[in-house]
């Protein structure tokens, strides 16, 4: 049984490859969001075992719902996505409570990896 | 010469190492401060002089790795390359491979055939940091970093912590660097405190670093693997984790030189440095022991029990044997200062635009390092002037008939336990009559008392002070001659000056100075109830004087002795104990001063001794008769006559 991710990005494009990547990694999506705001309910509605999550979105940004995730859920697993040149805002999703993150352009097999580690399977 | 050769890489081995130990030492601050200009010179001038040394023993191989090593110092220092970890390591293994090949050298074996391999890779290594161009991105770390601020640490120590150095080296493509070592340290922050990382912090946030960094993390985790399991990552390529303890600035040496002194080690050094004032403590104590040796053996004497005796017969022996060593360990060759004079000829010879042959003999006799010391100014004195006063113009000898070149000849050999050092010229010698004429002028003689001297009590006026026979003062010797200072430099040392001279052929000045300080053999004898030492070097002979066989010369009471006739005095008398002489008879000493022999009569022999030399302090030594004090086997003082200073 693949461990169930929750996918977040506000471009349909982006949340498309990010999912089958993971489906290639035997992940299963279990559910969309294109906002900040979707993503904290999703999150309560699901309680997914990890969220993929970018960090410039509209209608509450990806740092505001790290931090209300965490505050809903302590143990919630998040993998950010970022763009190059968002250093400092990464930075702040990992004091918010995020475990890792990805860059993009992304690379399958990093993504991959960064999700098993964040979901601590090797 | 074979003997050259191994004494030569004698001195490469023990000077390289001397050089080894200060380049760790310079290496090792130079890692902690990257920036001072000084040690990179210090370090190159080393590697220089190793180079230079190891070339001149035809040791290729080590010269060529050293003149590597100091092209690549000498682009550092001129900032030409950038420093970092790479050089300072290769110049750590270039310091190993010279301690290995020095360690070669000192066991007789040749480095060239051992250690060619390595030789031959590590110069190829260190080439191609010279040749690296500015700039060069081949560090994976940016900063050196080698010692460890425990300054910053310790304040984060509990009980139970461990410290942590972990070394991050991330994948050559990563992107947003900052943020990928920020996440590293946030994670290790769960689970301990970071004391500091290098770069800084701030540097890191910067991207000011290439892909790697360290971080100092304490932690009460055990556990190198768990630590590496939380912070690794794809985008980690490497990490490398280590437990940090606090070590001294002399614990980092040893670690760093621990190659070195293993070796050390193993091997027996040939020789020591030891301090002078350590070696005058040893003297004084085995002069001590020495004397509480001879009280010892008056004890068990007394004692006669003969277990006591056998007992302390053998301390006598090995006491014998320590002072006998200790002794000899203060010995050096003469050549220590002998070397130097052919130098001080040579410049006060072409100052003076004089032709001089100059040469040394006895430079291997053995004395007494403080005495040679002494002795080192009033030898110069003595040859600047024979080049200068003593030696005629080349004009001049060519005109009498000389050699245009003017010989000059230092000589040193062992005369029982005295050195003599003569200092010979075939220059033109002292005039007599000059002297003489000197010393009326002065009011020291009447004409009539000149015409009464010999030739040695003409010469010592030459020594006394205020006299001066120089024409002029001349760059070379100064003022006058300074006969007088060498006189009573070398006296003050046990020793005695005369001179020899033949008007227009040459003169020699002949020292006579102790080998050994302050352990002599003594004749004790005794003069109106008091123990006197005399020093067995200058006793010729000891007999009983009858009374018929004293004569009398010029209204002194005289010996035959040896077809010479020699005076003959009470010693009490001649020590100004008693007025008269008395019955000129009994036991009789013939002593021997500066070439002449004088009969003393002295009351009793009391015998011979080994005595400690101590001398005379404060007023009790402006009377030049004694020249020192020592103490008796009952623990009495006795005075030690100096015989040269006895009224005849």
């Amino acid at each position: 049984m693949g461990h169930r991710v929750l996918v977040v990005d506000d471009a349909i494009f982006m949340r498309t490859m990010i999912s089958d990547i993971l489906k290639k990694g035997d992940f299963e999506v279990c559910g969309e969001g294109a906002t900040g705001a979707e993503a904290v309910e999703q999150y309560k509605k699901l309680k997914p075992d990890l969220v993929i999550m970018d960090i410039i979105m509209p209608d509450m940004g990806g740092i505001e719902a790290v931090k209300a995730i965490m505050q809903s859920d302590p143990n919630a697993r998040v993998l950010m996505c970022s763009a190059m040149g968002q250093q400092a805002l990464v930075v702040e999703a990992i004091q918010a409570g995020a475990r890792d993150f990805v860059v993009k352009p992304f690379q399958p097999s990093r993504v991959l990896e960064a999700a098993r580690r964040v979901l601590q399977i090797s | 010469m074979k003997m050259d050769t191994n004494k030569y890489r004698d001195l490469f081995v023990s000077e390289t190492r001397e050089h080894l130990v200060s380049l760790n030492r310079a290496l090792l601050s130079l890692e902690k401060s990257p920036d001072d200009p000084g040690l990179l010179d210090e370090i190159f001038r080393s590697m220089h002089t190793i180079k230079g040394m190891a070339g001149s023993i035809g040791q290729d191989q080590i010269a060529e790795l050293a003149h590597k090593a100091e092209d690549l110092l000498d682009k550092l220092r001129k900032r030409q390359l950038k420093l970092a970890q790479p050089q300072v390591d290769v110049i750590f293994e270039a310091i190993d491979y010279l301690e290995s090949a020095v360690a070669e050298l000192a066991a007789g074996r040749d480095p060239q055939q051992v250690l060619k391999q390595l030789g031959t890779e590590l110069t190829k290594k260190i080439e191609t940091l010279v040749a690296a161009p500015q700039g060069s991105r081949t560090e994976a770390y940016s900063n050196v970093s080698g010692g460890n601020d425990f300054s910053r640490i310790n304040p984060l120590k509990t009980a139970g912590s461990f410290v942590y150095k972990v070394r991050v080296l991330l994948e050559a493509d990563v992107a947003l660097k900052s943020a990928r070592a920020f996440l590293v340290m946030h994670t290790l922050e769960q689970f301990g405190k970071i004391a500091y990382t290098v770069p800084e912090r701030h540097d890191l946030e910067a991207e000011h670093f290439d892909r790697g960094f360290s971080v100092f993390f304490v932690t009460s985790l055990h556990s190198e693997k768990e630590i590496k399991s939380h912070i690794a990552s794809g985008e980690i390529e490497d990490i490398g984790i280590e437990e940090v303890v606090e070590e001294t600035e002399e614990e980092l040496v040893q670690r760093r030189t621990v190659s070195a002194f293993t070796q050390l080690a193993q091997e027996r050094p040939r020789e020591v440095k030891v301090s002078t004032a350590r070696l005058d403590k040893l003297m004084n104590l085995v002069g001590e022991l020495v004397v509480w040796r001879e009280r010892l053996k008056q004890l068990a004497q007394m004692s006669q029990n003969s277990l006591i005796q056998d007992s302390v017969d053998q301390v006598a022996l090995i006491t014998s044997e320590l002072q006998h060593q200790v002794l000899a360990s203060r010995l050096v060759a003469m050549s220590e200062i002998f070397d130097r004079f052919p130098r001080v000829v040579r410049d006060a010879a072409k100052v003076l635009n004089k032709d001089i042959d100059f040469r040394l003999e006895g430079r291997e006799l053995e004395m007494d390092r403080s005495i040679l010391q002494m002795l080192a100014e009033p030898l110069v004195h003595l040859l600047r002037n024979a080049v200068d006063h003593g030696m005629e113009t080349m004009g001049q000898r060519e005109a009498l008939g000389k050699r245009k070149v003017g010989s000059v000849i230092l000589s040193a050999q062992k005369v029982k336990d005295q050195a003599l050092i003569v200092v010979e010229d075939d220059g033109r010698g002292i005039d007599q009559e000059k002297i003489k004429s000197k010393a009326i002028e002065k009011g020291w003689l009447t004409k009539e008392q000149a015409s009464n001297l010999n030739q040695r009590q003409i010469f010592d006026f030459l020594a006394r002070p205020g006299f001066s026979t120089a024409e002029k003062v001349t760059e070379v010797s100064g003022r006058g001659v300074g006969l007088d200072v060498v006189k009573s430099r070398i006296e003050s040392m046990g020793g005695s000056l005369s001179i020899e001279s033949q008007a227009g052929q040459g003169s020699r000045f002949l020292l006579n100075v102790p080998l050994s300080l302050a352990i002599i053999r003594a004749l004790l004898v005794s003069a109106k109830n008091q123990i006197y030492a005399l020093p067995m070097s200058q006793v010729m002979e000891t007999f009983e004087l009858k009374p018929e066989n004293v004569k009398t010369l010029q209204g002194k009471a005289a010996i035959i002795y040896r077809q010479q006739v020699i005076p003959v005095q009470r010693l009490a008398k001649n020590l100004r104990v008693i007025s008269d002489d008395g019955l000129l008879s009994g036991p009789t000493v013939v002593m021997e001063r500066q070439g002449t022999y004088a009969a003393y009569i002295i009351d009793r022999m009391v015998g011979q001794q080994e005595i400690v030399v101590k001398p005379l302090s404060g007023f009790l030594n402006y009377n030049k008769t004694f020249s020192g004090v020592a103490i008796s086997r009952e623990g009495q003082p006795m005075l030690i006559v100096d015989v040269n200073n006895l009224e005849a």
